[in-house]
């Protein structure tokens, strides 16, 4: 039933409205408004089941079509600036071994110094003790091969050795 | 027969309990906030789908209603701005649809199982589907619901004038189209 008010104002108008009413022509499924609440209370500030889990992809996946650049991993960045600073740092020790290391009045340059080279150097000046080179020349070697004197190396090396030798080392 | 709850009442439980405070609201609130949406959107699905975004923003922000207006006219005016935001996004994908003859309000609530309306009713419903968005709640909100001018002014955001008119205009074109078929 109309509200007089309204129908007053209609008929005011001259409409015709009035005959066709304001009745509700709609209707709504059978207990809808008994569940409506708890649907939105449901609802407010949740998210369907493995919401998060595909969150990522779906973005990424709306990502990529888009912009065709060519994406650089995080890995090769890593590489490519462990790169630099490896070869900053080869050429600035390069830099500072290039000044000629000074033995024995002659210059010679480090890398360009052979050990073979060296100890035929040591043995022709007097100046430096035989011993010392042989020394340094072993030093190298058990370097080289990561390896040290066991006693039966020692032994082996002791029994060689004249005792006159050791009386003019000692 | 509901029991009606004043404004401070329900403002009272809900800062006393937000969500049992928020249900007696929606118990007060949801049917006729569900059928001025309905009468807006037309279908029952799109209905439920607005009073939901409603509902939900109403709980967002109730703590942000400064009791200078009525609660309802509050609640109103959340629903209407919702349903002309679904309305001019459906408008959209409906003039694609209307471009290839797939959309017309008559088959659609022929159809509708939720449309319980006779022949007139029906004309009458196609008819207020081809108002403006603004104009459509105006028509909708005084004689359907038969909301005072100053309750509508409140919703609308618009002065009484302004109301009167556009609810007049939209009266003459309602009975035009009428009068065409």
């Amino acid at each position: 039933m109309m509200k007089k008010e309204i129908r007053e104002e209609l008929e005011g108008l001259g409409s015709s409205l009035v005959s066709i009413g304001n009745d509700n022509p709609f209707v709504v499924p059978q207990n809808y408004f008994d569940t409506l609440e708890l649907g939105i209370i449901k609802t407010d500030q949740k998210v369907p089941d493995g919401y998060f889990a595909g969150l990522s992809d779906s973005v990424l996946a709306e990502i990529q079509p888009k912009g065709k650049t060519k994406v650089i991993g995080i890995s090769i960045r890593k590489w490519a600036a462990a790169a630099s600073i490896i070869g900053v740092c080869m050429l600035a020790y390069m830099s500072l071994m290039k000044p000629d290391v000074v033995i024995s009045n002659e210059s010679y340059t480090s890398f360009d110094v052979e050990l073979e080279e060296a100890l035929d150097y040591l043995i022709e000046h007097d100046d430096i003790f035989i011993f010392d080179a042989m020394e340094f020349s072993q030093l190298e070697v058990f370097e080289e091969d990561d390896e040290e004197l066991d006693d039966e190396d020692l032994d082996a090396i002791l029994y060689e050795i004249e005792l006159e030798d050791l009386n003019e080392l000692l | 027969m509901k029991p009606e709850l004043t404004d401070k009442e329900i403002l009272q439980l809900i800062n006393l309990n937000k969500e049992g405070g928020f249900r007696s609201l929606m118990f007060q609130f949801q049917e006729p906030i569900y059928w001025h949406i309905r009468r807006m959107v037309t279908h029952h699905d799109d209905a439920n789908d607005v009073v939901q975004n409603t509902f939900i923003k109403v709980y967002n922000n109730i703590e942000k209603f400064k009791q200078d207006s009525k609660l309802y006219t509050w609640i109103y005016r959340i629903a209407t701005n919702e349903s002309i935001t679904f309305l001019n996004k459906r408008k959209k994908k409906q003039t694609e649809a209307l471009d290839n003859g797939e959309f017309s309000l008559e088959n659609v609530l022929s159809s509708d199982p939720y449309f319980d309306g006779n022949s007139a009713q029906l004309i009458l419903q196609q008819a207020i589907g081809l108002l403006p968005e603004k104009q459509k709640a105006v028509f909708n909100l005084r004689y359907f619901e038969e909301m005072s001018y100053k309750d509508m002014s409140d919703v609308m955001g618009t002065s009484v004038g302004a109301l009167k008119a556009s609810y007049h205009h939209a009266v003459k074109k309602i009975e035009e189209y009428i009068k065409e078929r």
